[in-house]
């Protein structure tokens, strides 16, 4: 999961980190398959099914849909990928701090560091690019850390689960209505102060 | 019989969002609106028992109310504001999706569960996003992008608070939660925190706000309204209920130091405002910081949050009507190109005049009762200081507006297109007159012993 943050995070090409998304739900699937075989659960096997078939197969068919067409690789130039790993790095190390600090002496489940870490680093990309497709995929990223660390903690009722992975995929149908109209953000005077 | 009314409240929306494909579809929208308004005023005059799925109960019946009645006012001003779109699936479209915003709002505040509490949330986003690009303007469609990632990104962190409240409590029903024993633990504590930031940013507390000028300014005025009017009370209600659950000393210093910074900076943004809906979108910043101020010190500032809640919402969203038909007739946001407003629109000139006062809390409108009720209650919980900066920072606002405004109508020269249709004149009027007629409501339930 850590490895396919970071491979995200310091890719600049736009196909490659829809990929790398998919490669991140369906890891997340296997862990819920595992602990629903594990804790013989098999809501959370159905849960992993809805996993791969909303953000693996859905949410990024949606995605790459809205790639334009006759562009076969859509590039973004973020600030390189030096710098890219070393603030990826960093913000790994503060989120295993943070948990560690705040999380582990009640909580426990030293797996839920991993979760936190995935949180910070969608919310990075978020950060650090400016474009559509980048944002939605930090996004996505941030919304996978939070299911881990629902399955790395307690997993919640799996009406909830259901509910929040169709809410995301709402949003991100929702979303690539506006990314056909605009994919790269810039600071704009009127929208300053 | 009445537990009725919640399905109701939440279908009829949802029901007659369908009308998109209908002929007489404006007709239809306005009915649903009156419906769900009629089943909520009902809601407000009768009991309702306690269900598993939903909670109705004094802090959240005046709120869906609220919801409501802005709902019918924004259809009846986007009938009347997006004419020219005459038939088109454009305005089709932006009606239904108004629909499913109000039902996802109303579905929030009724809900009896942090999980579904949080979804109903994420869902007024999912649904909201598109009503701001109905003229496909590139500023629009650049707001609603900073809309959508800003506030979705911050909730996802709120998902942590209802993670932490399973974890804590093994359930997640709020009336279970309320009536629970509480005590101070590291894991609620983090709940209280992260739904601070994950709610934090739908409100637009400093310094997770930097969306909200965006969309306001530049959503259709009916959208405004809804946006400041309702939209943001909501996130401030899903906020409070989690802190119901999870408060402690530290996160009261937490809360109510993001509440003065939020009502500082709305306040000193004011002063250099030049765009009149950018202007009321930092208003709304500051009501929002008060209203957490209110509910977080409680007692009597209990009374006055739910009271500021209502009657802003009321006043914002009459002056968000009055600045849509400013912008209809004089063809520009700019402050300072809009001028000699009394002769040129004599009625707007009104609503906006009375709309500023009612959002910068002056009598007779319940801002001041919510408003004064709030610093009286900080005040009293020894929070002297804090009451001394928000008064002072409240000075600013209602300076930095009422100026301004004061600019646009009784300057003698400058010209503007004229008055606007009487259907957006009469509804702008409503607006801020229903602000003036909570202060009524409060006295005639029992006026300052309602705390």
């Amino acid at each position: 999961m850590l490895i396919s943050a970071l491979a995200v995070q310091i890719s600049s090409y736009i196909r490659p980190m829809i990929n790398t998304l998919i490669t991140q739900s369906v890891l997340l699937a296997a862990m819920a398959t595992y602990l629903g075989i594990a804790e013989r659960n098999y809501l959370l096997i159905l849960l992993a099914a809805l996993i791969v078939l909303l953000r693996g197969v859905l949410l990024t068919y949606v995605l790459a849909k809205r790639l334009p067409q006759g562009r076969k690789f859509i590039r973004e130039y973020s600030t390189g990928t030096g710098t890219a790993l070393l603030s990826s790095v960093v913000v790994f190390i503060v989120s295993f701090i943070l948990y560690r600090l705040a999380f582990y002496p009640s909580v426990g489940h030293p797996d839920g560091a991993i979760a936190l870490a995935l949180i910070t680093q969608g919310m990075l990309l978020i950060l650090t690019r400016r474009n559509s497709f980048a944002h939605f995929i930090g996004f996505v990223e941030e919304e996978n850390g939070i299911v881990l660390m629902s399955l790395s903690i307690i997993a919640l009722p799996l009406v909830i689960e259901i509910n929040i992975l169709l809410d995301v995929l709402a949003l991100v149908v929702a979303g690539a209505v506006l990314i056909h109209e605009k994919i790269e953000h810039v600071p704009v005077r009127e929208l300053m102060g | 019989m009445m537990n009725i009314l919640p399905p109701v409240i939440l279908l009829v929306p949802v029901i007659f969002s369908l009308s998109y494909f209908a002929r007489r579809f404006r007709i239809l929208h306005l009915l649903s609106a009156s419906v769900t308004a009629a089943a909520a005023l009902l809601l407000n005059l009768t009991s309702v028992s306690e269900s598993s799925f939903f909670l109705v109960d004094s802090l959240n019946r005046p709120i869906v109310l609220t919801v409501a009645s802005i709902y019918l006012l924004s259809v009846a001003f986007g009938l009347g504001y997006h004419s020219r779109l005459g038939e088109s699936r454009n305005l089709r479209f932006h009606l239904s999706l108004m629909d499913l915003f109000a039902a996802s709002m109303l579905f929030s505040l009724m809900v009896n569960d942090f999980g579904l509490l949080w979804i109903g949330v994420e869902a007024t986003t999912v649904s909201s996003a598109l009503l701001l690009v109905i003229e496909r303007e590139p500023l629009d469609v650049e707001a609603a992008w900073r809309y959508v990632v800003i506030v979705s990104a911050g909730l996802t962190i709120g998902l942590i608070s209802v993670i932490m409240i399973y974890f804590v409590y093994g359930t997640l029903s709020i009336s279970v939660l309320l009536s629970a024993k509480r005590a101070v633990s590291i894991p609620l504590e983090i709940a209280a925190a992260t739904a601070l930031v994950g709610y934090g940013t739908k409100i637009g507390l400093v310094p997770m706000h930097t969306w909200l000028p965006d969309a306001h300014s530049r959503a259709p005025s009916e959208v405004s309204a809804m946006f400041s009017g309702v939209l943001l009370p909501v996130a401030v209600y899903a906020l409070f209920r989690v802190y119901q659950v999870t408060s402690s000393a530290r996160m009261e210093y937490l809360y109510l130091f993001f509440a003065v910074m939020t009502v500082a900076i709305a306040a000193f943004m004011l002063v250099s405002q030049r765009d009149l809906k950018r202007m009321f979108a930092y208003s709304t910043m500051e009501n929002m910081g008060l209203m957490v101020l209110g509910f977080i010190a409680g007692g009597v500032g209990y009374a006055g949050a739910i009271v500021l809640l209502v009657s802003h919402a009321f006043g914002k969203a009459g002056a968000f009507y009055s600045s849509g038909n400013v912008l209809e007739s004089y063809r520009t946001r700019n402050i300072a190109d809009i001028r000699n407003m009394r002769e040129n629109m004599p009625h707007t000139s009104i609503s906006l005049l009375f709309s500023s006062l009612s959002v910068t809390g002056s009598p007779p409108f319940g801002t001041f009762i919510g408003e004064f009720l709030i610093l009286l209650s900080l005040y009293m919980a020894g929070f002297w200081y804090i009451s001394a900066i928000v008064a002072a920072c409240l000075a600013i606002a209602f300076a930095s507006i009422n100026y301004k405004v004061a600019g646009m109508v009784f300057s003698t020269s400058g010209e503007g297109g004229g008055e606007v249709g009487a259907s957006q004149r009469a509804v702008a009027m409503t607006a801020f007159i229903l602000s003036a007629a909570v202060t009524v409501a409060f006295f005639a339930a029992g006026g300052f012993h309602l705390g």
